[in-house]
C-alpha cells in the first residue's frame, strides 16, 4: 500500500528594510541568522520556529523601542494538489504563541541572560494594540498574526533576543507546504502632547503691564515622555517673548515671567510641549496689556457757577479695562493770582496763594469700572467775590496707569 | 518528526500596508522549511463510554490487546474534533493483528460519529487476510472518502473493524499502544487526496 507523503515546505521569511509609502524605517535589527530551524509537525500538533537578533547601540536606534512581530502564514505551491475549493490559511487554522529570551550584550562580548517574556499572538480583526505610546488599530487579514507582550513591549539598546514562536494547527489543516513570514515592527508615537492651560479665565479677565508678573498653569498629557522642558510664549506684532518653565507639581506645569514693555493691546500667549518623538502640542490664551489711565469727567464744580461755604466735588471716573484704584481718585485746587497758577509750594515771591494739595474723594456709587466720586471742599474762609482757580483731578487704574483732568 | 535546516534565501519584501504608528525595523530576511503531514489516530484499548479510544497524534501509554470473534465489531472513536469539515482524505490503517485460523480476513470502515454515537460511513476498505496465528504481524488497509467530509462540532472519527467470515469461532486480535512485541502502534494515518 502506497503511503503518500506530502513534503511540506514551511518557510519563515524575515524582511529587510521595508519602506512603505511615505514612512521611513530608521531603526535597525542586526544579526539575524542565515538559517532558521523549524520542526516538522503533524496537523493538530505544535511545532516551534526559532530565530534570534540583536538590537545594537548604534545611531539609528533608540532605547525603549517597541517590538511587535507580525507573522504571515500562507500556503505555498499547493497548486493542483489542493483538493478542496480553498486551501488558503483562514482564521482559526493556527494558534500561535511565543516567547523571547532576552540577553544583555556586554562590552566585553557574549551574552548575559536577562529574562524570558511571553508573547501573545492575535489574529482578531480589527486588533487594537494598547501600547503606552498610544493605541494602534490594525486590520488583520486571514493568515496574519501580531505577536507581542502587552506588558513588556520594548527593546533596549545592546539587547540580544532569541525568539521562539509556537505554532499549533487543527487536525484538518490541509497537508502541504506553508510559508511563514515574520516581520519586526516598532510603534512610532504619532500623538501630540495635549496641552491645556488651566487658568485661561484669569487671563481673559485680567489686564497687565510692564513689570507685572504672570504665571501660566497648564496640564500636559503625553503617552511617552515630554522632551526637555515645555515653554510659554507671548506673540506680539514686533517681537515674541518667552514665558519660561518654572516647575511641575502634582501634574501642573508652571510658567513664570515678569513682563517687559509691551504695547497696549491683546496678544496670543501659548504654552508648547514636545515629546521625544517630535510630536508637538500647544494651547493658547490671551494676554491683555493696559497702559491707559482712567477717564475722568468733572461733574462738579461747574464752571462760572457761584458756591457758598462749600464747593461740591463730583467726579465720574471710569476705567473699563483694569478698573479704577478707588484710593487714587483725588482732586486739587490751586488759586490763580495775577495770571499765575499757585505753585506747588503754595506761594511765590512776596505772596501767598491757595494750593489745597491732592485731596481724597469717596466713591458713592458705581464700581471700579465706572463710579461717582464725591466730596466737599470748605470755602467759608474765602473772601466774597470772584475767584479763579485751577482745578485738577487725577486717578489711577489698578495697574498704576494715571489719568488726569485739568481745567 | 523531521528537522530540516533552512536554506538561505535573501530578499527584500515590501510591506504593503503599514498601519498608523506601526513602523518596520530594518532587518535581513531568512527562510526555513518544515514538513507538515496529516494527523495520525492511534488505537487505544481503553474504553470511554461505549467504544474504545482513538487518540489524536498520541501513542497510548499502555499496551492492550483487543480481541473479538466473527459476528462482532470493534470500534475505536476519537473525541469530538470541533471542526466543520475535513478535506477529501485517504485513511491508511496500519495495524498489528493475528487470528486463530490463518487466512481469516479483516475489514475496516471509517465513520464519523457524534456524541450520541450515531455513525455515518465515510468509506470502507477491502478485506485483508490475516496469516499470523502466534505472533502479531503488520498489516495495512486503506480507504478513501469520496469528497470533502463535512462535520458537526460534536462529531469525531471512528474506525470499525470486523472479521468477514460468518463463523463465530473465528477469533482475531489487534494490539494497541506502543507494543514492544511489534515495535509499532496500530494507527490510522490521514493524507489528502
Amino acid at each position: 500500500m502506497k503511503q503518500k507523503t506530502l513534503i511540506i515546505l514551511l518557510g519563515m521569511i524575515f524582511l529587510i528594510g521595508i519602506m512603505s509609502a511615505g514612512v521611513g524605517a530608521d531603526r535597525i535589527i542586526s544579526n539575524l541568522p542565515n538559517e532558521i530551524t523549524i520542526n516538522d509537525f503533524i496537523a493538530g500538533d505544535t511545532t516551534t520556529a526559532n530565530f534570534s537578533f540583536d538590537y545594537l547601540n548604534i545611531p539609528e536606534n533608540q532605547g525603549d523601542s517597541p517590538l511587535i512581530i507580525k507573522i504571515n502564514l500562507s500556503t505555498l505551491d499547493f497548486g493542483e494538489n489542493c483538493s478542496i475549493p480553498d486551501c488558503s490559511v483562514l482564521k482559526g487554522d493556527f494558534e500561535l504563541a511565543g516567547a523571547i529570551k532576552r540577553y544583555w550584550i556586554p562590552f566585553f562580548g557574549g551574552f548575559i541572560y536577562r529574562d524570558t517574556i511571553l508573547l501573545n499572538c492575535y489574529e482578531d480583526s480589527s486588533l487594537i494594540i494598547n501600547h503606552p505610546y498610544g493605541p494602534t488599530t490594525l486590520d488583520v487579514p486571514d493568515g496574519i498574526f501580531y505577536c507581542y507582550n502587552p506588558q513588556y513591549n520594548n527593546l533596549d539598546l545592546d539587547e540580544h533576543d532569541e525568539v521562539t514562536i509556537y505554532l499549533k494547527s487543527h487536525q484538518a489543516l490541509y497537508p502541504g507546504n506553508y510559508l511563514m513570514t515574520a516581520e519586526l515592527f516598532y510603534i512610532n508615537d504619532t500623538e501630540s502632547p495635549i496641552v491645556n492651560i488651566t487658568n485661561k479665565n484669569y487671563f481673559e479677565t485680567t489686564y497687565f503691564k510692564q513689570g507685572k508678573d504672570i504665571e501660566i498653569t497648564a496640564t500636559i498629557e503625553e503617552n511617552a515622555k515630554v522632551k526637555d522642558f515645555p515653554f510659554g510664549r507671548i506673540f506680539t506684532t514686533s517681537e515674541n517673548f518667552n514665558v519660561p518653565y518654572s516647575k511641575e507639581s502634582e501634574g501642573i506645569y508652571y510658567f513664570f515671567r515678569i513682563l517687559p514693555n509691551i504695547p497696549e493691546g491683546e496678544y496670543e500667549m501659548k504654552v508648547f510641549a514636545e515629546d521625544e518623538s517630535g510630536n508637538k502640542g500647544n494651547d493658547m490664551t490671551i494676554l491683555k496689556i493696559d497702559l491707559t489711565g482712567p477717564e475722568i469727567i468733572v461733574l462738579k464744580p461747574e464752571q462760572n457757577k457761584s458756591y457758598n461755604n462749600a464747593l461740591p466735588i463730583e467726579l465720574n471716573v471710569s476705567d473699563w479695562k483694569s478698573g479704577v484704584d478707588n484710593s487714587s481718585v483725588k482732586f486739587r485746587i490751586r488759586e490763580i493770582t495775577n495770571g499765575s497758577i499757585c505753585p506747588e509750594s503754595g506761594g511765590g515771591f512776596n505772596y501767598e496763594c491757595l494750593n489745597t494739595g491732592w485731596l481724597n474723594t469717596t466713591m458713592t456709587s458705581g464700581n471700579s469700572s465706572s463710579g461717582i466720586y464725591k466730596t466737599t471742599f470748605n470755602i467759608t474762609n474765602w473772601e466774597e467775590g470772584v475767584h479763579q482757580f485751577w482745578f485738577e483731578a487725577k486717578a489711577k487704574d489698578i495697574l498704576g496707569n494715571e489719568g488726569e483732568w485739568v481745567k | 518528526m523531521k528537522t530540516k535546516i533552512a536554506t538561505l534565501i535573501a530578499g527584500i519584501l515590501l510591506i504593503g500596508m503599514v498601519t498608523a504608528g506601526l513602523v518596520p525595523y530594518l532587518s535581513n530576511s531568512v527562510t526555513g522549511s518544515v514538513e507538515v503531514e496529516g494527523p495520525v489516530f492511534y488505537l487505544d484499548g481503553h474504553i470511554s463510554g461505549v467504544y474504545h479510544n482513538l487518540l489524536i497524534n498520541e501513542i497510548p501509554g499502555e499496551e492492550l490487546d483487543i480481541n473479538w470473534n466473527d459476528g462482532q465489531r470493534v470500534v475505536f472513536k476519537t473525541e469530538a474534533l470541533n471542526l466543520d469539515g475535513f478535506y477529501k482524505a485517504k485513511f491508511n490503517f496500519t495495524f498489528y493483528a493475528k487470528t486463530n485460523q490463518s487466512g481469516n480476513e479483516i475489514q475496516m470502515r471509517i465513520t464519523k460519529v457524534d456524541d450520541s454515537n450515531h455513525q455515518e460511513t465515510i468509506c470502507d476498505s477491502d478485506s485483508k487476510a490475516i496469516t499470523a496465528t502466534i505472533n502479531f504481524a503488520n498489516y495495512e488497509l486503506y480507504c478513501e472518502s469520496n469528497s470533502e467530509i463535512f462535520l458537526n462540532n460534536d462529531e469525531g472519527f471512528a474506525i470499525e473493524i470486523w472479521g468477514t467470515s460468518a463463523n463465530e469461532t473465528d477469533e482475531y486480535w489487534i494490539s494497541t499502544g506502543d507494543d514492544s512485541r511489534t515495535h509499532g502502534a496500530s494507527r490510522i494515518e490521514v493524507s489528502a487526496i
